[in-house]
């Protein structure tokens, strides 16, 4: 959408415009969830697994190989950084189910009616006022004169 | 010398004395008209440069113009001012207020709306974010209409400022004109100088002196002389014809320091030279 088509969007279309994204976004998240689940439990195990290897070499010590305990190291650290990834990743879609939920029930009470603080500035503009960007350069004049 | 004087006044010879006594007082007032004009004109040179000026507002004061220098272009220059100053306070006035460029609030508002709109979920905005977008975007789209209502006052503007600049062109031009009309008054006028000067020179040659005697100087014009004030012309003229000049005495200029003696004073701070003083080591 581009030029005068925007100047004709009202707050409501726009409102239900987002609804809808994020209706979207809310068919996708289940699916999404299950995926970074399983990659978190597939991640854990690798990790799981690395790190008692590396336990029982250490636990050997005396007849370790340096080499071998090495590399059982770098595969433990490769593993985890690859666990915490996925954690955090499974976390974010978390977050996201969390506030799709609540920007679902936010833009349909706002889509029923009043819009609260959301059209302030547009108020005051269209009614001869200054928008945000032009009030610092007031309140530094007004510091100014103090 | 004789034959220079004859040619000087050729024209002259075969005239009565009264005839070429009315020629002199007819060129004298040429002379007057001739002055006259060129102040005029350097009045209304002085107009030209200080509305040029106040247009391009190197100055903030408009020239004063009076009823009889009233130029249609200069007052024309001074009215499109005011005109190009107040398009120029409402630009500034929307430009204070709304803060963004117009091309800014275009893209933000197309921007804000595909991010609202058709985010994938991955880069989707929180629902902060999203309110935060939803206020602004409706902002943006107040100050874009708002640009679109006063699209005139950039419009007036860029109108008046052509305007003007044409005008000082006009007003530019018409200066060089004047100048070059200076230029031929003053000609004029030094040429009617001559001509007043040759006649009255033909007329104390040939009317033997009665009809335009030089006074002799009067004993405060010697004054004023000794005083070292200014004389008019006429004193001057005067003194030559009757004397006075040299009577000033020479004490009167001992008293004031010439540069002559400022000069020989100085050279006496110079180094002496040729006079090579040997060492006593070496005479003894």
């Amino acid at each position: 959408m581009q030029g005068d088509e925007l100047l004709a969007v009202t707050p409501e279309a726009l409102a239900k415009a987002i609804l809808e994204r994020r209706e979207r976004m809310a068919t996708h998240l289940p699916k999404a969830l299950e995926q970074r689940i399983e990659e978190n439990d597939r991640a854990y195990a690798l990790s799981s697994k690395a790190r008692a290897d590396l336990n029982t070499l250490q636990a050997d010590a005396s007849n370790a190989n340096q080499d071998v305990l090495s590399k059982a190291k770098a595969t433990y650290d490769e593993h985890e950084a690859f666990r915490r990834r996925t954690a955090s990743r499974l976390q974010n879609v978390k977050n996201k189910i969390v506030d799709c939920k609540e920007a679902l029930a936010f833009w349909k009470t706002m889509n029923e009616g009043g819009w609260g603080h959301l059209l302030e500035d547009a108020e005051r503009l269209n009614s001869g006022g200054s928008s945000t960007y032009a009030k610092p350069l007031g309140h530094l004049a007004r510091e100014d004169e103090s | 010398m004789t034959k220079r004087n004859g040619s000087m006044f050729d024209d002259l010879t075969g005239m009565r004395i009264d005839e070429v006594e009315a020629k002199f007082e007819a060129t004298l007032a040429e002379l007057s008209k001739a002055e006259t004009t060129l102040i005029e004109q350097h009045v209304m040179k002085k107009i030209h440069s200080e509305t040029i000026k106040f247009a391009v507002n190197k100055t903030t004061s408009p020239p004063l113009v009076g009823d009889g220098h009233a130029d249609a272009t200069i007052l024309s220059a001074l009215e499109q001012k005011s005109v190009f100053d107040a398009c120029l306070r409402a630009r500034d006035e929307l430009v204070e207020r709304l803060a963004v460029p117009r091309h800014r609030v275009a893209h933000t508002l197309t921007d804000f709306y595909h991010k609202l709109t058709n985010a994938a979920h991955e880069e989707a905005p929180t629902l902060a974010g999203e309110m935060e977008m939803f206020s602004k975007f409706f902002e943006f789209q107040s100050m874009m209409n708002i640009y679109n209502e006063q699209n005139d006052v950039l419009h007036n503007l860029n109108k008046a400022r052509k305007r003007l600049l044409e005008t000082v062109k006009e007003v530019n031009k018409n200066d060089r004109r004047l100048v070059q009309s200076i230029a031929q008054t003053r000609e004029r006028s030094r040429r009617f100088r001559m001509e007043a000067g040759r006649l009255r020179a033909y007329l104390e040659k040939n009317s033997s002196g009665s009809k335009h005697p030089v006074p002799p100087p009067s004993a405060d014009a010697s004054e004023r002389l000794r005083a070292g004030e200014a004389l008019t012309m006429e004193e001057f003229a005067s003194m030559l014809e009757h004397g006075g000049l040299t009577d000033v005495g020479p004490s009167e200029r001992s008293k004031t320091p010439t540069s002559k003696q400022v000069k020989s004073e100085m050279r006496r701070t110079e180094a002496r030279r040729g006079n090579r003083r040997v060492g006593t080591n070496k005479k003894e």
